[in-house]
C-alpha cells in the first residue's frame, strides 16, 4: 500500500481535570489516504473534536504518533510544524465564530497566504477572486464583510479560507450542523466538487450519519475516546459489527412515515467519561455484554475485508476476534 | 370535528432591533386537536420559535404581538394579564426548549426545581410535592428516581437533562406541550427515546404537543400533522403522510428532495439553490419566490392558503400557499416572468 497522507498511531490526548484525568482520546489509530474522504460518527463528547484539534497540533498529544507524510510531528515545535501547517487547514462548525468581522471577505481569505508569504499583493488579489469563485461566492464578494451574509455564505468564506493554501486534508468539524436544511446540501456538493480534480483528502466529523453516508469513503466510529469500528461506508451502513454501531444507525430517525417506528428505545446512559466502565467501554449498554466484556478491552482487529471492529462477539457473521485470537495463538 | 384545544388566527409578530424591524410571524393560522402531535417544520429564522413563544407571551426583549388571537379554553391567551399568564403557564401549556442547561437553575437541586412549581400552582404540602416529583422522575424514565432528584443540573448528561425540562413541563398535567427543539443539541440515541417519550405521554395522558424541528426525519417518527413554514408564513399543511406521499408547495418539495437517499449514495445532492430571505426586507410577493423553480410572474403578489375544496392537487385537510394549488386560475397566470 501506498504511504498514507496521515497515520494515527495509538494517539492519546488526556486532560488533567479537577474530578481527575479525562481520556478524551484514548489510544486511537486510523489513516487516511491521498484523496479519501474519511467519515467520523459518535455520540457527543466522545472525543471526535478533540481527535480534530490533535491531529491539527493545536494541541500537544499526550501519547501516541501524528505521522504527516511519513514525517512524525507529534512533538514538532511551533517552528518546525510551519511547513507542515499548509498541508492541513481546518473548518468549523460555526462559521461566523471563527471570521474576524472587521475583515473584509477579500481580506479573510488572503490571510493565509499572507503569512505563509505566498506571492505578492497582486497575485494574491487574483488568487482570492479565484477561490471565491471556487465556493459559488463570485469575486465581487470580496469587498463584502461576512456579517452581511447568510450562514451557508459565511461557510463558504470559510471553505475558501481553508482551500487557499492548497492543503492536503480538510479536516471538518461540524461543518453543516449550524446551517439551514436546504443549505446543507449545497455546502456538502461544493465540498466533492472542490475535490474531484485534486488529491484533498477531508476528515468530515458530523452528527449527521446519512449525510455521512453520501460523502464519505470510509467511516469511523467512535465511542469514549475509542474508535471501536472502522469499514467502508457502504459495509458499515449494510453490515456493521460493532453492537454501538447498530445502536447509532438504528437511532436514525427515517424520514417515512409509513416506515415510522412506534416501541419505546431504551440505550441507557453514557458512562461518564471520567469514571469509564472496566473491559469494554460500552459494556454497560451492550444488549450482547458477557463476562468477558467486562474482564478485558478488547482490541481494533482489522479483519480479511478491511474492515475493523473492536468487540469480543462482533456482529454479522465476522470472526469473533477473540476467536480469531485464539486461532493466531 | 371537535373543538381545537388551541387556535391562532392571523398571529404577527416583530422584532424591533437597531439594525431594523425584524418581521418574524406574519400570519399564522394554527389549529391544535387534542392528543394530536403537531410538528412544525422550517429553516432557522422562519418563525418556528417565535410563534410558540407568542402563545405564551414569552418573547425575548424586542418582541411585539402586532395582531393575532390565541384561543384557549375560550380565552384570548394574547389578552391576558401578566398574572393571568403566569397561571397558564406552566399549569395549562408547559414548554421545553432547545437548551435545557438555560433553563434549569444552575444553583437548585433539580427535585427542589419540580417541588416549587408545583407549590406555586397548587395547594400541596412539601412532602405531597416531592413525592409527585419523584413520580414524574419515573414517568420521564429517568432511573434511580429518589435519588437522583437531589442532584444538580450540572451531574446530568445533556439527555437527562432534557427529561427533567420535560418532566418540570409536565408537573401540572398541561393540556398542551409546547417543544422547541428538544432533540436537535442531542445525540441520535437519545433524541429517539426522548421522541418516544413523547408519544407515549400523548398516547397516556392524552396531551396535545407542538413539537418544533427542522428535521424532516424527526418529523416523520413523531408528528401526526405538519405545517412547513418559511418566511413567517404557513406554506403548507398536511397530514404527515400526505405531506411525504404528496407535497404540493415547491418549497416543501425541496426540503425532500435534498434530503440524501441511501439508494443514491455517492450522487450530488439535490440542494434549494439561493438563501433565505433577510425578514427585515422580505420579499412582497411570494416569500420563497426568490428560490422557487416553479415561480411565475403572479408569484410577485402574495398567494393566498389554498385549500382541498376544488384543487385536485390538494388532499382533505392539505392547505398549501402556492398560485400553483389554485385550480381556478385562468391559464394567463401561468405565465413565467420575462
Ligand atoms: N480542554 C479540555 N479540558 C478538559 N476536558 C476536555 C477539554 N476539551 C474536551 N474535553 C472533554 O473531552 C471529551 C471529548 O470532547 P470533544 O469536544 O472532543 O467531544 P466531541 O466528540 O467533539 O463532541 P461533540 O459531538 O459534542 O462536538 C469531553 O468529555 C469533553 O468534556
Ligand atoms: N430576540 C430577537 N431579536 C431580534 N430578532 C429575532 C429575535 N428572535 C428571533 N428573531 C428573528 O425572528 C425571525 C424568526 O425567528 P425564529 O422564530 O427564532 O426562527 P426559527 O424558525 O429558527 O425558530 C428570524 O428572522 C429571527 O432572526
Ligand atoms: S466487547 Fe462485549 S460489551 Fe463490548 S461491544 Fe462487544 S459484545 Fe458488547
Ligand atoms: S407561489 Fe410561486 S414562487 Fe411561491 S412557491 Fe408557488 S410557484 Fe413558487
Ligand atoms: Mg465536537
Ligand atoms: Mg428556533
Amino acid at each position: 500500500m501506498t504511504q498514507p497522507l496521515l497515520a494515527l498511531e495509538n494517539l492519546e490526548m488526556h486532560f488533567q481535570t479537577r474530578q481527575g484525568p479525562l481520556k478524551a482520546v484514548d489510544g486511537v489509530s486510523l489513516t487516511i489516504q491521498h484523496g479519501e474522504t474519511l467519515g467520523l460518527v459518535g455520540e457527543s463528547g466522545c472525543g471526535k473534536s478533540t481527535l480534530a484539534r490533535a491531529l491539527m497540533r493545536l494541541y500537544r498529544p499526550t501519547g501516541g504518533q501524528i505521522l504527516l507524510d511519513g514525517v512524525d510531528i507529534t512533538t514538532l515545535n511551533e517552528k518546525a510544524l510551519k511547513p507542515h501547517r499548509k498541508k492541513v487547514q481546518m473548518i468549523f462548525q460555526d462559521p461566523v465564530a471563527a471570521l474576524n468581522g472587521r475583515m473584509t471577505v477579500g481580506e479573510l481569505v488572503a490571510e493565509p497566504l499572507e503569512i505563509m508569504g505566498i506571492g505578492t499583493a497582486e497575485t494574491r488579489r487574483t488568487r482570492v477572486a479565484e477561490l471565491l469563485d471556487n465556493v459559488g461566492l463570485g469575486a465581487d464578494a470580496a469587498d463584502r464583510f461576512p456579517h452581511s451574509f447568510s450562514g451557508g455564505q459565511r461557510q463558504r468564506v470559510g471553505i475558501a479560507r481553508a482551500i487557499a493554501l492548497e492543503p492536503e486534508l480538510v479536516v471538518c468539524d461540524e461543518p453543516i450542523s449550524a446551517l439551514d436544511v436546504s443549505i446543507q446540501a449545497q455546502i456538502v456538493n461544493m465540498l466533492s466538487e472542490l475535490k474531484r480534480d485534486t488529491s484533498l483528502a477531508y476528515l468530515f466529523i458530523t452528527h449527521d450519519l446519512s449525510m455521512l453516508r453520501h460523502i464519505a469513503d470510509r467511516i469511523g466510529v467512535m465511542y469514549l475516546g475509542k474508535l471501536v469500528e472502522i469499514a467502508p461506508s457502504e459495509a458499515l451502513h449494510t453490515a456493521p459489527r460493532h453492537p454501538y454501531t447498530e445502536l447509532l444507525w438504528s437511532a436514525i430517525p427515517v424520514p417515512d412515515p409509513a416506515a415510522r417506528r412506534d416501541d419505546p428505545f431504551e440505550t441507557g446512559e453514557v458512562p461518564s467519561p471520567l469514571d469509564l466502565p472496566s473491559g469494554c467501554r460500552f459494556r454497560t449498554r451492550c444488549p450482547y455484554a458477557t463476562d468477558l466484556c467486562a474482564q478485558a478491552e478488547p482490541d481494533l482487529i482489522t479483519q480479511d475485508d478491511g474492515h475493523a471492529v473492536a468487540c469480543h462477539h462482533p456482529l454479522h457473521g465476522s470472526t469473533s476476534n477473540t476467536q480469531q485470537e485464539q486461532e493466531n495463538a | 370535528m371537535t373543538a381545537p384545544v388551541l387556535s391562532l388566527r392571523d398571529l404577527r409578530t416583530e422584532y424591533r432591533t437597531d439594525r431594523g424591524t425584524v418581521q418574524a410571524v406574519r400570519g399564522i393560522d394554527l389549529t391544535l386537536q387534542r392528543g394530536e402531535i403537531l410538528g412544525l417544520v422550517g429553516e432557522s429564522g422562519s418563525g418556528k420559535s417565535v410563534t410558540c413563544m407568542s402563545i405564551l407571551k414569552l418573547l425575548k426583549r424586542g418582541g411585539h404581538i402586532t395582531s393575532g388571537v390565541a384561543e384557549f379554553e375560550g380565552r384570548d391567551l394574547l389578552q391576558l394579564s401578566e398574572r393571568q399568564l403566569t397561571a397558564v403557564r406552566g399549569e395549562k401549556i408547559g414548554v421545553v426548549f432547545q437548551d435545557p442547561m438555560s433553563a434549569l437553575n444552575p444553583t437548585m437541586t433539580v427535585g427542589r426545581q419540580i417541588v416549587e412549581v408545583l407549590m406555586q400552582h397548587r395547594k400541596i404540602s412539601k412532602k405531597a410535592a416531592r413525592d409527585r416529583a419523584v413520580e414524574l422522575f419515573e414517568l420521564v424514565r429517568i432511573p434511580s428516581a429518589r435519588t437522583r432528584i437531589d442532584s444538580y443540573p450540572h451531574e446530568f448528561s445533556g439527555g437527562m437533562r432534557q427529561r427533567v425540562m420535560i418532566a418540570i413541563a409536565l408537573a401540572c398535567d398541561p393540556d398542551i406541550l409546547i417543544a422547541d427543539e428538544p432533540t436537535t443539541a442531542l445525540d441520535v440515541t437519545i433524541q429517539r427515546q426522548i421522541l418516544a417519550l413523547l408519544k407515549e405521554l400523548r398516547d397516556r395522558l392524552g396531551m396535545a404537543i407542538i413539537l418544533v424541528t427542522h428535521d424532516l426525519g424527526v418529523i416523520a417518527e413523531t408528528a401526526d400533522r405538519v405545517m412547513v413554514l418559511y418566511g413567517g408564513q404557513v406554506m403548507e399543511e398536511a397530514l404527515v403522510a400526505d405531506l411525504f406521499a404528496a407535497p404540493c408547495h415547491p418549497y416543501t418539495r425541496g426540503l425532500l428532495a435534498a434530503i440524501p437517499d441511501p439508494r443514491q449514495a455517492g450522487r450530488p445532492l439535490s440542494p434549494v439553490r439561493g438563501s433565505p430571505p433577510d425578514m427585515r426586507t422580505p420579499p412582497p410577493g411570494c416569500p420563497f419566490a426568490p428560490r422557487c423553480p416553479q415561480a411565475m410572474r403572479i408569484c410577485e403578489t402574495p398567494p393566498p392558503m389554498f385549500d382541498a375544496t376544488g384543487n385536485p392537487a390538494l388532499q382533505a385537510g392539505q392547505r398549501a400557499r402556492c398560485w400553483h394549488a389554485d385550480a381556478t386560475a385562468p391559464a394567463q397566470i401561468f405565465e413565467t416572468p420575462s
